[in-house]
């Protein structure tokens, strides 16, 4: 009997020698568990079905160079965020060389250029090597609200938009640039804002077709065609 | 008074007791579940000018839309703005997965008969980009009668004939 209260005397003592321990231990879980991707509401999801005619390969007999057809590739946003995973990973700024299925290419309400995954949240800002730019002699149709700025209930813009993407500095990535534009026309629909918070929801979706550029991958250069795409369906918030 | 009259007394007065209960549990009934000739419409009671869908400045697409042979739009399936911009974002998302559940719900939506969403079924099925979908988008084209429709979806089988864009690891 005293030997088996000895022995819970022992194992108390070194439980409570463990005791901080444990704690810190709990404590850094219990830290690591919370430090989730910050979810983001008011975003654009951007997709983009282009297609790029590579410069074909050529024959020189001294006299005439003959030039093959041009090679069609297909790039969807996949195909564009393959890139730019790759590109984020040479720059050890994301820890793998590709994104998670569902993963979407994206714009914020700052003008940022964002991936988040399928649940919205912040992957990675890729904003120094993709960026999206409207212009601003833009011409509006519709019904704007004169205190609030908001379609009420809905408004065109057309627009010249234009897409860069540029991670030629990057060491390690891609090699891969170009820049294309085109007539955007961005449909906007807000609902009237809740009174008392200021709160309102925005659908607005935008179409550039027709759009035309050109680039260069790895030295080889493209003319790239096609359309863009933006859609948003959000609760935003009037400014304060 | 003979028996036999005070019986028929007594079961005329129940009678009359038994019209006037009726008469009484009637009225209860009216009182607390009104009949009223208001029609019950979908709107849900919303701020007055409650955003109807995006539209083009040109009559609605949904009233313009020739309907697909297997999906008759009428106002029984008909989707509130609120479920059509849901749908659409669904298949937006959806298109962005890999998986080939994700494909047969995009190309079960080819054929819905709300134009928004075979809309979206599209630019979804060509973004999934599996030439997997080409039989499928073709089907559709065949199918429809709204020439901008068919060359949307023919030009969506066009983009997944091509080979996909492989950018090699610079030397």
């Amino acid at each position: 009997m005293i030997a088996s209260t000895e022995n819970i005397k022992i194992t108390m003592k070194n439980l409570r020698s463990f005791l901080p321990v444990l704690t810190a231990a709990a404590l850094a879980l219990a830290a690591t568990a919370h430090a989730t991707p910050a979810k983001l509401n008011d975003i654009k999801t951007i997709s983009v079905e282009f297609k790029l005619q590579l410069q074909g390969s050529f024959t020189d007999d001294g006299t005439v160079r003959t030039y093959a057809k041009p090679t069609i590739q297909r790039l969807d946003t996949k195909g564009l965020l393959d890139i730019l995973a790759a590109d984020k990973y040479a720059q050890t700024n994301y820890p793998a060389n590709f994104f998670p299925a569902g993963s979407k290419l994206a714009l914020t309400g700052s003008g940022a250029v964002v991936v988040v995954n399928r649940n919205n949240e912040l992957l990675v800002d890729v904003s120094d090597i993709i960026r999206i730019e409207t212009s601003t002699n833009g011409i509006i149709s519709g019904r704007v609200d004169n205190n609030t700025g908001l379609a009420r209930p809905n408004d065109t813009e057309l627009a010249i938009t234009r897409i860069t993407f540029d991670d030629t500095t990057i060491i390690g990535g891609k090699n891969f640039s170009f820049v294309i534009q085109g007539l955007d026309s961005i449909k906007t629909n807000d609902a009237v804002p809740n009174q008392s918070n200021g709160k309102y929801r925005e659908v607005s979706n935008s179409q550039a077709t027709n759009a035309a550029g050109e680039g260069q991958s790895n030295g080889t250069r493209f003319i790239i065609t096609g359309s863009f795409k933006g859609s948003l369906n959000a609760v935003l918030q009037l400014p304060t | 008074m003979k028996p036999v009259t005070i019986a028929i007394l007594l079961l005329g007065v129940a009678m009359i007791f038994l019209i006037v209960l009726k008469r009484q549990t009637m009225t209860k009934d009216v009182e607390t579940h009104p009949v009223t000739t208001e029609t019950i419409t979908d709107t849900p009671p919303v701020a007055p000018d409650f955003p109807p869908p995006p539209v083009t400045t040109e009559t609605s697409e949904a009233t313009n839309a020739p309907m697909p042979p297997d999906g008759v739009l009428t106002t029984e399936n008909a989707l509130s703005p609120e479920a059509i911009a849901e749908k659409v974002q669904h298949l937006e998302t959806l298109g962005m997965n890999d998986d080939a559940a994700s494909l047969n719900t995009i190309l079960a939506e080819l054929r819905n008969p709300q134009p928004q969403i075979r809309e979206a079924a599209r630019d979804a099925a060509v973004q999934f980009g599996d030439p997997a979908a080409i039989p499928a988008l073709k089907k559709a084209a065949n199918q429809t009668e709204d020439v901008d429709e068919k060359i949307l979806l023919l030009q969506a089988v066009k983009f997944l004939e091509l080979p996909p864009l492989r950018v090699p690891q610079p030397n």
